[in-house]
């Protein structure tokens, strides 16, 4: 199954109220996106990623046996409202980033190019989450209209931004030295 | 008068306490003819925070797997002032919440009163750099946007969370 951009949007918009900025100038305060039935869903589903913590740190104990890897969603596990399980893998020359999303069946890797190891750590994470689909780059890069996430006002959310959080910019990263 | 004398004291006090107190902002004051002009008259605010501004504590024990673990927050309700003479001085706070782990994979260990040292360096950087003309709800949102990109573009191993 492919992923379309289309179905994507419409999983994101239940989750993140469109055209509600995080500040209302008008008050001067973020009371009207916090108070949103789309932030509430979020928050939901953040709560529903801690009862549900257990799978996602089985899997990064697996993972954590074969690569150097910190566990991010220690922040979500504290009470935050990520809206997805995240850690950083360290690989000879470049860190990258793996998420699985709480909105919908989707997961994330950020990388720079190809390299060996994707394969066997997407494999790992389909194992554990069957069913869940990849968001390519591509996609994943594309700005959500009309959205505004808490780390990116409107114009800079984009798909991978609101499916994984801000840590999905904390992948994709050359190590000096490499 | 009377009531002058006193609103002069006040002023005073009220002057000599924001200029001793912390996240200080003097206002823009009319150069005088040997002021130099444009950026160099640009004031930049006091700003002073402490550890204690910060009080980490454990929300998530290290289970000591792997080559990071745990994970430990800080509320802070830091205190602004915006003081342009002679206006009457403008204060608020802003209130919220660092987090980062109690041991990452590239730094070792991170105890609580490093965590604190780490915070106070990036809230004091951002301050200082900080638009205080800004409506208060406005100030903070880019007050924690701004400690958030700090950290992650000066300590990005380390993986703090900056959140309102």
């Amino acid at each position: 199954m492919v992923t379309t951009r289309t179905e994507v949007l419409e999983v994101i918009y239940r989750f993140y109220p469109r055209g509600v900025p995080v500040y209302d100038a008008a008050h001067d305060n973020s009371a009207a996106y916090d108070t949103s039935e789309e932030h509430r869903r979020l928050v939901e589903a953040a709560q529903r990623g801690r009862s549900e913590y257990p799978t996602w740190e089985a899997m990064i104990d697996r993972l954590g046996r074969r690569y150097g890897v910190q566990n991010e969603a220690l922040h979500l596990l504290a009470g935050g409202r990520d809206p997805a399980y995240s850690a950083r893998i360290y690989l000879p020359g470049e860190t990258i980033s793996v998420h699985v999303s709480l909105l919908g069946p989707y997961y994330g890797i950020h990388h720079l190019g190809e390299r060996e190891e994707l394969a066997a750590i997407a494999g790992v994470i389909e194992a554990t989450y069957p069913g869940y689909e990849p968001i390519p780059a591509e996609l994943g890069d594309e700005v959500v209209p009309e959205v505004w996430v808490e780390s990116n006002p409107f114009g800079e959310a984009t798909i991978a931004l609101c499916l994984f959080s801000e840590v999905w910019m904390w992948g994709g990263v050359r190590e000096p030295g490499s | 008068m009377r009531v002058h004398h006193l609103a002069a004291v006040v002023v005073l006090a009220l002057s000599s306490v924001l200029l001793a107190g912390s996240c200080l902002q003097q206002g823009t004051t009319e150069p005088e003819a040997s002021e130099p002009v444009g950026e160099d008259r640009e004031r930049l605010p006091v700003v002073s925070y402490r550890p204690e501004d910060f009080a980490f504590r454990v929300v998530v024990g290290d289970d000591g797997k792997g080559k990071a673990g745990g994970w430990q927050a800080a509320r802070a309700d830091l205190e602004f002032w915006h003081v342009v003479i002679p206006h009457w001085p403008r204060h608020w706070r802003c209130a919220f919440t660092i987090e980062m782990p109690l041991r990452t994979e590239a730094a070792g260990p991170i105890s609580s009163s490093e965590a604190a040292v780490f915070s106070v360096e990036i809230a004091e950087d951002v301050a200082r750099a900080m638009n205080y003309d800004l409506p208060e709800g406005l100030f903070c949102l880019r007050f924690v946007g701004e400690m958030r990109a700090l950290f992650k573009s000066r300590y990005e191993k380390l993986g703090a969370r900056v959140t309102r």
